[in-house]
């Protein structure tokens, strides 16, 4: 994706390695989005990993990605903060806020769903029995602590879209996804009303919606992948 | 701009309660320090910190903030050095603190964690194996930071990871340095070896150095015989 609009002095290439589906990546893109950056999107097939990933993110070999002046930069919520830095400008939203309290908040929020959200509900998907239920216990009890947090607010953070939605997002387009492709509802008829409305609030944003994989795709993509993601999630429990 | 009331919650033997006294410390920042018995709550840590009811807590103000490395941000934020303040605990510029970030989040999510499985495993080859993958995490740490933070170490512009004065990482290694020696007790195996992990080391000892005068360090007897009490008591009550 490049910008007919590019500033006066060019600033260094911006390219982002990302993979169909991945939640992390869609982070990335909206921040970049958000602050109005020129990427050059690279897609990798993480069932074949590219030299140039594995040059730049040889610790965890994921994506997203983000490559500046020939710099890496990984971790998606770590690339979030450094584009809301790198890139900001007078008229851009800012993702992070600016009051150091407000940040610090922002900061606790997006790791509380990183832990106690994001982690027990990708486990919760692809085990059974006990380990099942107590994962699946874990991640309702942290949905419902988020659902109480929204407290009647459009977004996270307030009016507007920031940080701690983007940390989120898993939730708001894929949830229902991996929900389907694994057999197994976490979120009962009416549970979390405040979570639902803004997960269609994030969902409908003008701009994550440009950055939205399209949910057939997802199924499917989910779906192909489940065995490995079951073999994975068994060894890694395993190990605990 | 900067609080007027500081407070921090804590507890001797938290590796993230020290993070956060010895971050307020660096800065000088005055606060009032509220000892904690983890195995007694009060109400007003738990009501400060509902979603998670741990140590560290820092109020400023009356209003609460948790997590370790939240706080360390923050209280780097809220004393920056372009007012005066002790050196800045994370770098200026947005590439090295993205860096920093993220080996701050891999000891966090790859280190961490195996720290507590040690304590717990009741066989002395399962801690010792354990320990051994805990090692082989902190060399890809050790690797990062050589390659990613150059100009620190036993050169000119050491002994820190981040250089002449403490930042974020050295907080945290720091920090976890007591609770990792006692680690290397009861493992048999050496964590932090200084000839395998020069830059982890030497940050450390700099750390351990610098904080003498700060009341955060714990004694090494006194913090395994803890561990070890906490231990036995978590398996008395699950029999």
């Amino acid at each position: 994706m490049s910008s007919s609009q590019q500033p006066a002095q060019a600033p260094a290439p911006v390219r982002l390695i990302t993979a169909f589906g991945s939640p992390f990546a869609h982070r990335v893109e909206v921040a970049l989005a958000l602050k109005g950056v020129p990427y050059e999107l690279v897609v990798e097939d993480l069932a074949s990993k590219s030299e140039l990933l594995l040059a730049h993110n040889p610790v965890h070999r994921s994506v997203p990605v983000l490559l500046h002046g020939g710099r890496a930069v990984c971790e998606s919520l770590v690339i979030v903060e450094y584009v809301d830095e790198a890139f900001h400008h007078g008229a851009a939203p800012r993702i992070l806020p600016t009051d150091p309290y407000d940040r610090a908040t922002a900061r606790f929020w997006a790791q509380f769903i990183a832990d106690k959200c994001l982690k027990p509900l990708w486990l919760s998907m692809w085990t059974d029995g006990e380990a099942q239920a107590r994962f699946a216990r874990e991640t309702k009890e942290s949905l419902a602590v988020l659902d109480a947090q929204l407290d009647g607010k459009r977004f996270f953070g307030g009016d507007a879209l920031g940080f701690v939605d983007l940390a989120a997002c898993t939730l708001a387009h894929w949830l229902d996804v991996l929900e389907e492709v694994a057999g197994k509802r976490l979120v009962g008829d009416g549970e979390y009303p405040a979570l639902r409305r803004w997960a269609k609030e994030y969902t409908s944003d003008e701009t994550v919606r440009r950055f939205l994989p399209d949910r057939d795709e997802l199924v499917a993509f989910f779906a192909a992948n489940k065995e490995r993601y079951t073999s994975m999630v068994r060894a890694a429990v395993q190990r605990q | 701009m900067e609080p007027r009331e500081v407070k921090l919650y804590g507890a001797w033997g938290s590796a993230h309660a020290a993070m956060a006294r010895n971050a307020l410390a660096l800065k000088g920042v005055r606060y009032e320090y509220v000892e904690e018995d983890l195995d007694n709550k009060s109400e007003a840590l738990l009501r400060l910190n509902p979603v998670h009811g741990k140590v560290p807590v820092l109020v400023v103000d009356g209003r609460p903030l948790a997590e370790s490395f939240v706080i360390i941000e923050y209280v780097d934020e809220t004393w920056p050095e372009g007012r005066g303040y002790p050196p800045a605990l994370l770098p200026r510029e947005p590439l090295a603190r993205a860096t920093a970030r993220f080996w701050a989040r891999f000891f966090h999510d790859e280190v961490s964690p195996l720290s507590r499985a040690v304590v717990l495993a009741d066989a002395e080859a399962e801690r010792a194996e354990l320990a051994r993958e805990m090692k082989a995490r902190m060399a890809v740490l050790e690797a990062g930071i050589t390659e990613d933070f150059p100009c620190g170490g036993g050169g000119e512009d050491g002994p820190f990871v981040h250089g002449r004065s403490p930042g974020l990482l050295d907080v945290i290694l720091g920090s976890c340095a007591a609770g990792t020696r006692v680690l290397s007790a009861v493992s048999g195996v050496e964590i932090v070896e200084p000839g395998a992990m020069p830059r982890v080391h030497a940050s450390v000892a700099a750390f351990d150095e610098l904080v003498a005068g700060f009341g955060t360090t714990v004694p090494h007897e006194l913090l395994l015989a803890r561990l070890l009490e906490r231990k036995a008591r978590s398996r008395a009550a699950a029999a």
